[in-house]
């Protein structure tokens, strides 16, 4: 049967396949399982590369993703720790068109590269991390995934400075049972806004502090910035980069507020509890610097990578 | 897998059977040994029953083995033993038998019977896989308490899975050596060498099969909880560099992750593998979190912040969601498993019911044991309030009480108690606002709770801290009438009189403390009633004195007594009272280091001055050493006053002198260093009186935050020299001049500023003053200007230059400024265009300004702008103004014109008329004011009908000495219009 043909046959003549290995791995809702390799797709269908006789050339079928159950993809290259961004990104490409598909590993590529795009700094990156987002959030199949690129969509937002629109849809989040990173991230937002109002507020009121009437306000936007922060990163079983990004704002936020010894104490928090992310490794060299200098230095307002 | 198991398995060649790894619902970790009791087990080789049949005893017996009928294997062999020497054969599988009936000591007869010289040299043991033997001789000798010869039995089989190096991956061990490994960690811990134990089997652990991995995990972790619980207090940070605590190795067991380089050669030297696999916990999410409690209970239950702070560290970091879940369910297929373990399940698949996936495990652990949950985070909050954290503690209980996030909400017990803690917590953390909100839920939620006294207090009391005096003396009051018998009600009630007190309501407080007083009897708050009934009344000396006269009656060596003493010999001192003195100097007499003694020395200074005793003043006030308190500068200046009046101008001299060194910063500098001038002058040095004003301007004009220059400048640019003395102006001037010059090239600008302002005083009245003060208006930097200054520059300001953004710039840069009246009032006056905004900024002013001179204006500007939409407000607020004592003549004949005004504007003339009557009565002295009265009332006259008596009003404005000229026509214009 040549693969023209094959394409042209209807799903129910082509016989199920025994599943070999390392063959992507593709399973119906009726049971049958295809082996072979799982090459394009589209909204509506995938194509399998499949090899019925070993003998013969391999034959394409088309499978639509209404009759598939899962898939389990064996033959796409997966991102190792460490992975460059320029190999993050190629491997996106080439995983993308998956990202529908239930069982692709698509999404977990896509998420990954979009955290070095965060981490890299740059708002063009951050652009294309945002639209790599959306676009997981509306098509991944899993939720976790979908919930997670919301999460990493906050983050992008606000590498965008659209802190408002993000604090909008952080207060929606937090006013449902969000899951634990996600609520862990609109905390942070939450607090990031905060965080401006208080900058703005003390840039219009310099001398808040013996201003009886704008003191008040000003301390509501100070707890209400660290009451955030603290809360993202108390979080019960907190992701360890979400939660030292927090401990880092909160600092930070100390240090504004002139208490350089509660900001020691955040980062401190940040080695203790989260040695193993970025984030400690920047707080390690801050502490030792400050512990030279008997001074801390201005906390630096950027975000700590996520990936290790 | 026990080691009798794999023991029974290999000797009868059968597959070793697989190890149930820990239940994940099993509550109790238990270590691997000692060695469980073995319990009876179907033997798994193939049957050889139907090959032997028949009534041979060894036959039987070896059926008998076969099929797992240790007992009657036992017996068996017994009653072999007992009629013959049993068949050599037989020894081996009988130990077995014995053992797994957990006789020991028989396992170990039948054990040493095969291993004997003789039975060896007949050959007829059956051979059993390589190891097997000694584990079990190992095993029997562990269950009958002999560890050291069971460990000396297994070092053989262990020798070369000590060869891999530690943490390196070596190839999985069988499952023999595991079990072995096994036996050598219960043996140690057996013999109350835990530490040990969990060394040997943790540095196993990566070679360990996977059944074994997740039970040695628990084990080690159990032995490790032990060697912490035997182990002095010794936390983390202070520990040797040389070894690795039992803390550092449970942290690294319980959450595997890279560690650092340091830690590593730390571990791997005390054989720990630094390195263990992430996924090692992932079918025992509720051992780990139970493991990580136990640990962290242990070091709560030390003590102390530093192990509170490794306690948080076992139990803040536990996994999320992505790391820690629970095996997908039986019925699923491996392949299911597998996508459940990486968060692509099937429950995600889209036809499934819309769930956050993963977390509908993870939701699913915490709803499974939410005690055990709950236990944790309130172990976490312990913590951190242990380590002085309240902020972190009550955000930690809040999470726990919001049944959103966590499981609390079956438990409602467990509920109100952490919100109870929460609102403490946020109470220790000094944020009244979030114990309100705490305080509300718990009202809302718990409406029965017997806690509600308590948490009424502490809302009470956060209100108190807001000054939201009101609520707070309601929220008090409330508790004490609902609660009375209740702990709470007498603090209740004290707190009650203590807000009325801290809203200015003296009276009403003394009032309060004084029935709390009598009501309490022996409590301890009745005495700290009685005392604060004596400080609220202090304005008020006779009540005072008497309620002092009470408390020193009923607690004469109370708590309070030395104050209430003081206070009553002040009050005395007010009165005039007889004795007074002498209580005074009895006060000082009997306490010495008191916290009033300063103000007592004042006081007694005073009395004394008073008496023309000046020398004893003078001592007494010599007493106080100077310092920033004004207690301390108000009794260096009344010893100045002393030595003045004394005619001593050398001494005063010398002592204002001092002042002004010694206290740059203090805003009496302007009055020390004009007094030190004027002693200049007395002295008959004008010239170095003048010199040192300058000076002082000079060194201390460029802080704007120093407002004594400021007085220095106005003195030397306002005083009667200037005015009389020919060329006195310009010599200041030029002074002035030269001043600005260096001040400018030093780029001092406020000192720049500072001079172009008292040029302004120099030129005062003058067209170049106003000049001057709005050329500098428009260079002003407002943050470098002091507000005496900035106040006169926007003033000084048109209109049309917007002078309100220099207002707002004042109180900008000078939220406290003297001048913030004169800025509010002024912001006030520009907004008339929008009421609403003008009325906030008069608000501010009479609640910011209380005790403003500038009322009475602001007041007027209120009824004002109030007059068209609420007159009757308008009126009443005229009606004060009038009866203010710090009201002015002219600003109450405006009020009186005001209040005419409104009635004019409602059409009732009639009531205009007498206003204006009392205007041209009593105000003559403001020409302009009457003239306006005689004017109205003429027209209010006319406009009901009564043409004479307006008449009569314009012709008396006419006969006025001083009506001004634009009065006068208008008059004239009005009679024309009447004739």
């Amino acid at each position: 049967m040549t693969p023209a043909l094959l394409l042209a046959l209807p799903i129910g003549a082509v016989p199920a396949l025994a599943p070999t290995t390392p063959n992507d791995l593709v399973t119906l809702k009726d049971g049958r399982t295809f082996s072979g390799r799982i090459t394009t797709a589209d909204a509506g269908s995938m194509l399998v590369q499949v090899r019925p006789d070993p003998d013969q050339p391999p034959a394409t079928i088309r499978l639509p993703l209404a009759l598939v159950a899962y898939a389990q993809f064996n033959t796409l290259p997966r991102p190792v720790p460490g992975e460059p961004l320029e190999s993050l990104g190629a491997l996106w490409d080439r995983n993308a068109q998956f990202a529908h598909i239930p069982g692709t590993p698509a999404p977990a590529v896509g998420l990954r590269y979009a955290d070095a795009l965060l981490d890299s700094q740059s708002a063009s990156a951050a652009q294309t991390a945002l639209e790599l987002l959306v676009r997981l959030e509306k098509t991944a199949p899993a939720l976790a995934d979908r919930t997670s690129a919301q999460q990493k969509r906050l983050r992008a937002m606000v590498a965008l400075h659209r802190l408002e629109a993000a604090a909008r849809e952080a207060r929606q989040i937090l006013g449902s049972a969000a899951p634990q990173p996600l609520a862990a991230e609109a905390w942070i937002v939450m607090g990031l806004e905060s965080q401006t109002a208080l900058t703005a507020l003390e840039k219009e009121h310099p001398r808040w502090a013996v201003d009886d009437r704008t003191r008040p306000q000003r301390q509501s936007l100070f707890f209400a910035a660290l009451d955030a922060f603290l809360d993202a990163a108390l979080q019960p079983e907190p992701d360890p980069h979400i939660a030292s990004r927090a401990l880092w704002n909160a600092a930070r936020l100390y240090q504004q507020n002139g208490d350089s010894a509660a900001a020691s104490a955040c980062l401190r928090d940040i080695l203790w509890l989260h040695e193993d992310t970025p984030a400690a490794e920047r707080a390690r060299s801050i502490l030792a610097t400050a512990e030279q200098s008997r001074e801390l230095p201005v906390l630096p307002h950027i975000s700590i990578p996520n990936a290790p | 897998m026990s080691a009798t198991m794999a023991v029974l398995a290999s000797s009868h060649g059968a597959a070793p059977p697989q190890a149930a790894p820990g239940r994940p619902g099993q509550h109790t970790a238990q270590p691997a040994g000692p060695y469980p009791q073995p319990h009876p087990q179907p033997n798994t080789g193939p049957s050889t029953a139907a090959a032997l049949p028949g009534p041979n005893p060894v036959h039987q017996f070896q059926l008998q083995i076969q099929a797992g009928q240790w007992a009657a294997a036992a017996r068996t062999y017994t009653h072999l033993a007992q009629s013959q020497p049993a068949p050599v054969p037989l020894h081996l599988p009988a130990a077995h038998a014995f053992f797994r009936l957990g006789q020991a000591r028989e396992a170990l007869d039948a054990l040493l019977r095969a291993l004997a010289p003789e039975a060896l040299a007949q050959g007829s043991t059956r051979p059993a896989p390589p190891g097997t033997v000694p584990l079990l001789h190992a095993a029997c000798l562990a269950q009958l308490g002999r560890h050291a010869e069971a460990r000396q039995q297994i070092a053989p089989l262990l020798s070369t899975a000590r060869s891999a190096p530690p943490g390196s991956s070596a190839p999985q061990m069988p499952p023999l050596v595991a079990d072995a490994w096994f036996l050598l960690a219960s043996c140690l811990a057996a013999e109350n060498r835990p530490w040990d134990a969990a060394r040997a089997l943790a540095a196993q652990l990566p070679s360990l099969p996977n059944p074994h991995q997740s039970k040695a995990l628990v084990a080690c972790l159990q032995f490790l909880l032990k060697a912490l619980q035997d182990s002095p207090n010794a936390p983390l940070k202070n520990t040797p560099p040389s070894t690795t605590p039992p803390e550092l190795a449970a942290l690294r067991l319980l959450h595997p992750r890279p560690a650092p380089p340091r830690t590593t050669a730390r571990m791997e030297n005390d054989g720990f593998p630094a390195h263990l696999p992430p996924d090692l916990w992932v079918n025992q999410p509720v051992s780990r979190q139970l493991l990580a409690l136990q640990f962290a209970a242990q070091f709560m239950e030390k003590g102390g912040p530093e192990n509170a702070q490794t306690a948080l560290l076992f139990l803040l970091p536990l996994p999320g969601p992505d790391r820690l879940q629970e095996p997908a369910p039986r019925n699923s297929t491996g392949h299911e498993r597998h996508l459940g373990r990486l968060g692509h399940g099937l429950h995600t698949v889209p036809q499934e019911p819309e769930k956050h996936g993963t977390v509908v495990q993870e939701r699913a652990l915490q709803e499974k044991h939410p005690e055990l949950w709950a236990r944790i985070r309130l172990q976490v909050a312990a913590a951190l309030k242990v380590l002085n954290r309240p902020r972190e503690a009550a955000l930690v209980l809040e999470q726990l009480g919001n049944p959103l996030s966590e499981p609390t909400r079956d438990t409602p017990a467990m509920e109100e108690t952490v919100r109870l803690h929460a609102l403490h917590a946020w109470g220790e953390a000094s944020r009244p606002d979030r114990v309100r909100q705490a305080a509300a839920v718990f009202l809302e939620k718990h409406p029965q709770s017997s806690h509600l006294p308590e948490v009424l207090y502490l809302k009470a009391s956060a209100d108190r801290e807001e000054k939201r005096f009101r609520d707070a003396i309601a929220s008090f009051g409330a508790l004490a009438a609902q609660f009375p018998k209740s702990a709470q009600a007498p603090a209740a009630r004290f707190q009650s009189a203590y807000c009325q007190f801290l809203a200015g309501n003296c009276a009403a407080a003394g009032g309060g403390f004084r029935r709390l007083t009598v009501d309490l009897g022996n409590h301890p708050l009745a005495e700290e009633s009685a005392a604060w009934e004596v400080y609220t009344q202090i304005h008020a000396p006779q009540e005072c004195h008497a309620a002092a006269d009470r408390y020193l009656k009923r607690y004469a060596s109370g708590a309070h007594t030395g104050s209430v003493r003081f206070q009553r010999a002040r009050a005395a001192h007010l009165l005039d009272a007889p004795g007074a003195l002498k209580e005074l100097e009895a006060f000082l007499r009997d306490y010495p280091d008191h916290p009033q003694r300063e103000e007592a020395l004042l006081v007694s200074a005073e009395s004394r001055a008073a008496s023309g005793d000046g020398q004893t003043a003078l001592q007494l006030l010599g007493l106080i050493p100077l310092s920033e308190s004004p207690v301390s500068q108000e009794a260096w200046f009344r010893r100045g006053r002393i030595l003045r009046m004394a005619g001593r101008f050398s001494e005063l001299l010398e002592h204002m002198e001092h002042f002004a060194k010694s206290q740059p910063k203090s805003p009496r500098l302007g009055e020390a260093v004009l007094q030190s001038a004027w002693c200049h002058r007395k002295l008959g040095h004008p010239e170095t009186a003048e010199a040192l004003s300058w000076e002082t301007v000079r060194l201390h004009g460029n802080d704007p935050a120093n407002p004594g220059i400021d007085d220095i400048l106005v003195a030397l640019c306002e005083n009667r020299q200037i005015r009389q003395e020919p060329g006195a102006a310009d010599r200041v001037g030029n002074r002035i001049t030269e001043l600005r010059k260096e001040a400018h090239t030093a780029g001092q600008q406020t000192l720049a500023l500072r001079c172009v302002w008292a040029e302004s005083k120099l030129r005062l009245k003058s067209e170049p003053s106003s000049r001057i003060l709005m050329e500098a208006a428009r260079q002003v930097r407002p943050e470098t200007a002091p507000p005496a200054v900035l106040a006169d520059l926007a003033e000084a300001l048109p209109a049309d230059a917007n002078p309100a953004a220099l207002w707002l710039e004042l109180l900008r840069w000078n939220p406290d400024a003297p001048q913030k009246d004169r800025a509010l009032l002024a912001l006030a006056h520009s907004s008339q265009s929008d009421p609403r905004k003008a009325l906030e900024f008069l608000d501010r002013l009479e609640t910011e300004t209380p005790a403003t001179p500038l009322l009475p204006r602001a007041l007027l500007l209120r009824a004002h702008l109030l007059g068209p939409e609420r007159p009757g407000e308008a009126l009443e607020i005229l009606g004060r103004l009038l009866t203010l004592p710090s009201a002015g003549t002219r600003e109450k004949a405006l009020a009186l014109l005001e209040s005419a005004g409104v009635h004019i504007r409602q059409g009732r003339p009639a009531l205009a008329i007498p206003f204006y009557q009392r205007v041209y009565v009593t105000y003559l002295r403001w020409p302009d004011l009457t003239a306006r009265a005689y004017m109205e009332s003429a027209r209010a006259f006319e406009s009901l009908g009564d043409r004479t008596a307006a008449r009569r009003s314009c012709e008396e404005l006419l006969r006025q000495p001083s009506v001004p000229s634009a009065d006068r026509a208008a008059a004239n214009q009005f009679l024309e219009t009447l004739q």
